[in-house]
């Protein structure tokens, strides 16, 4: 089911940045919190079309004070918390601002996705304070959107999973000339294809588990192949169950634009498939020169 | 599930190198599939004897039955170590992976007494006769005859042709799908036999296949005569008894095999970029599909690893096992034709050398189209997890209660 939440942001992306990069005294400032719902996070990373990454940040910190404009951040309507890229002394670095304090202004954005909301953040002068070590930040931001990616998998193969369930079930209600839609081919085998690329997304995503558990020599890697698996998985199960339900499909009488919304939405929201297809390669790069 | 060896596991592994460290031979006559030779064959008997003397020849099978009475991760364990040394064959593939556990579950006590060591042990090759002209992906649309002889004796007369008989040229026996009642619906009237492929009135030959090689066979039944002790399970069972056979096939979870996406990788740093700029592996398009191949490689390993967990645990796999082939045959496609763009005119040239990155993803050029084909088609695959696995509900068929000699056939 689709959940109009800001989970994601906040467990995925912001808790385990503060828990992998955090001091001792933000920790203990920001966990708690987390956890009884007080505080919703967010990542400030973008400010403008493409994946740009660290080479795109114009956002500047000096003396404990931020600004620049970042653009969308997901969950910034909502979030009380940011982490946030900036350039520190021309150095890319990562900072944590309290967005209900002063001299940040936000405006909501629309999104394709409207149960994911989104905000354009102006930071002119904010407090904030550094998130992990200085002149570091690449390797901090790669940490925390490895981790997201491995943990947003599970979320996509959620979705595609539903939506496989969804259109099996209308291929045996619907009839078309005298018989099941499920019956024919054509149909059979959208769904295996479904069913194929699900289970080679859920392996994707259980090995991206197991090496953020285990294994960090092989996150990179496995939780880019997670997250290329689970996009592709997710995205492709959207649109085919929206077609397979044919003309309803296509109206707010069906969950599937939910998902065809929501597909999007997480393929996007951490860096889109050319991006991670081509830190994948990088990885494996790295790897088979160790 | 894990994805590293138990202390078991790692225990295992250690023994089944030491093992291989002494036994396996230094040097081994490999040929690639359809090239088989006096030669090869001779070589890849040696070595699968020598695994049956140690237990390793098949490792899941009962102590009984000369098996090593192991575990299915134990298997692939020690297949992953033989084929780091690569010195795997499959010539006995067709025998030990389907024909004899299909005589172990469904023929009499005197065919396992016969059959079962002698094929372990690599003197005895099997093949599998059930394709035919007219039936491919409808296998149970038989039409080779077996009649029962006029004299009394209670022998069959065999006459009929199948084809895609992997293997029957160096092959001691193989197992036939025959009809004995064309007045009955296909799947009852089928008769399951064993068939001495030395007997008089077959006639073996091989194929010319799109690759250039001749690993395939047609084989012609004219007038041979089989004992009724050669029948395996009852008169018009034989459907029954080829489903034990291709559940055998299915259970031999499909794998791509040759070169992979970490060839296609590595022969792409070697090759210059698009007018000259670098590699092909600087190219950000290349990039972007190198990065789906892995993926899709790689999951489907980790998906594998997913039913061996299950195996281990006792469990039966769960149905992502069925996906295994379907996957692993077109990313043999993809890979192929993606090395041979990357390559440009030079990829025209035939490579010989199949064990190279270049002649490897050239016979993967013509493999792939076979792989898709051979042992259930894509859409054969498709339909039977659209049917067995999600319960769509089965096609409409028109030869289901229908005397099998009124099915329409075609030309």
């Amino acid at each position: 089911m689709i959940a109009p939440i800001p989970f994601a942001s906040t467990v995925y992306i912001f808790a385990e940045a503060v828990l992998a990069l955090g001091s001792e005294a933000q920790q203990d400032a920001l966990l708690p919190a987390i956890a009884s719902g007080k505080v919703i996070g967010c990542l400030a990373d973008s400010e403008g079309p493409g994946a740009g990454g660290a080479a795109q940040v114009q956002t500047r910190a000096a003396q404990g004070r931020l600004s620049g404009v970042k653009i969308p951040v997901i969950y910034g309507d909502v979030a009380t918390h940011a982490i946030v890229t900036a350039l520190e002394d021309g150095k890319p670095g990562l900072f944590l601002v309290d967005l209900c304090a002063t001299a940040t202004a936000r405006k909501l954005l629309p999104t394709l996705d409207p149960t994911r909301g989104a905000a354009r953040l102006e930071f002119s002068g904010a407090p904030c304070e550094r998130l992990g070590p200085a002149g570091d930040s690449e390797a901090s931001l790669d940490k925390i959107l490895d981790r997201a990616a491995v943990l947003m998998s599970f979320e996509q193969v959620g979705g595609a999973d539903r939506c496989l369930e969804v259109a099996k079930i209308y291929a045996l209600e619907r009839h078309a000339f005298g018989r099941a839609i499920g019956s024919y081919q054509a149909i059979k085998h959208k769904l295996a294809d479904m069913f194929v690329k699900n289970e080679l997304a859920r392996s994707s995503a259980y090995y991206g588990a197991w090496a953020l558990n285990d294994s960090d020599e092989d996150l990179a890697v496995a939780a880019a192949a997670a997250r290329i698996a689970g996009t592709s998985a997710y995205d492709f199960a959207a649109k085919e169950n929206l077609h397979v339900h044919g003309g309803i499909g296509f109206t707010w009488e069906m969950d599937c634009h939910l998902h065809l919304r929501r597909a999007r939405q997480l393929a996007l929201a951490l860096g889109g498939p050319p991006f991670w297809r081509e830190r994948l390669v990088r990885a494996l790069e790295r790897r088979s020169m160790n | 599930m894990d994805f590293s060896d138990t202390p078991e596991e790692a225990a295992y592994r250690e023994e089944v190198r030491a093992w291989l460290r002494s036994n396996a031979p230094a040097s081994s006559v490999r040929v690639a599939h359809g090239y088989e030779n006096e030669q090869s064959i001779a070589s890849d008997k040696a070595w699968q004897a020598r695994k049956a003397d140690a237990g390793y020849a098949c490792i899941t099978w009962p102590v009984e039955w000369g098996g090593g009475g192991g575990t299915p991760v134990q298997e692939i364990i020690f297949r992953e170590e033989e084929s780091r040394l690569g010195i795997g064959s499959a010539i006995f593939g067709l025998g030990l992976g389907m024909c004899i556990p299909t005589i172990l579950t469904a023929g009499s006590d005197a065919d396992k007494a016969r059959f079962v060591r002698p094929a372990m042990r690599g003197e005895e090759i099997w093949c599998q006769l059930f394709s035919e002209p007219s039936s491919g992906s409808d296998v149970a649309a038989s039409r080779t005859r077996a009649v029962r002889a006029g004299d009394g004796s209670g022998d069959w007369i065999i006459d009929g042709q199948k084809v895609w008989t992997s293997g029957a040229h160096f092959s001691d026996f193989g197992l036939l799908l025959a009809r004995t009642d064309p007045d009955v619906p296909k799947h009852k009237g089928l008769t399951m036999f064993w068939v001495d492929m030395k007997a008089p009135g077959i006639d073996i030959r091989p194929i010319h296949q799109a690759d250039g090689g001749y690993g395939f066979n047609e084989v012609y039944f004219s007038g041979v005569r089989l004992k009724d002790g050669q029948r395996v399970g009852d008169v018009g069972r034989g459907w029954n008894v080829a489903l034990v056979t291709l559940m055998n096939e299915r259970l031999s979870v499909g794998r791509a095999s040759g070169p992979d996406w970490r060839a296609l990788m590595g022969l792409a740093a070697e090759i210059p970029g698009i007018e000259g700029r670098g590699s092909v592996l600087g190219d950000g398009g290349f990039r972007q599909r190198l990065a789906d191949y892995y993926v899709a490689g790689e999951a489907l390993r980790l998906t594998r690893l997913r039913s061996l967990t299950a195996l281990s645990r006792g469990e039966t796999p769960g149905p992502e096992a069925s996906i295994g082939k379907l996957v692993a045959a077109r990313q043999m496609q993809d890979l192929a034709f993606e090395a041979l763009d990357r390559l440009d005119r030079y990829g025209i040239i035939a490579n010989e050398n199949a064990a190279g990155a270049i002649g490897g993803f050239q016979r993967n050029f013509f493999w792939g189209s076979a792989m898709r084909i051979a042992g259930g088609t894509d859409e054969i695959l498709k339909n039977i997890i659209a049917e067995r696995v999600l319960g769509m509900p089965i096609d409409i068929r028109v030869d289901r209660d229908v005397a099998f000699k009124d099915v329409p056939a075609g030309t």
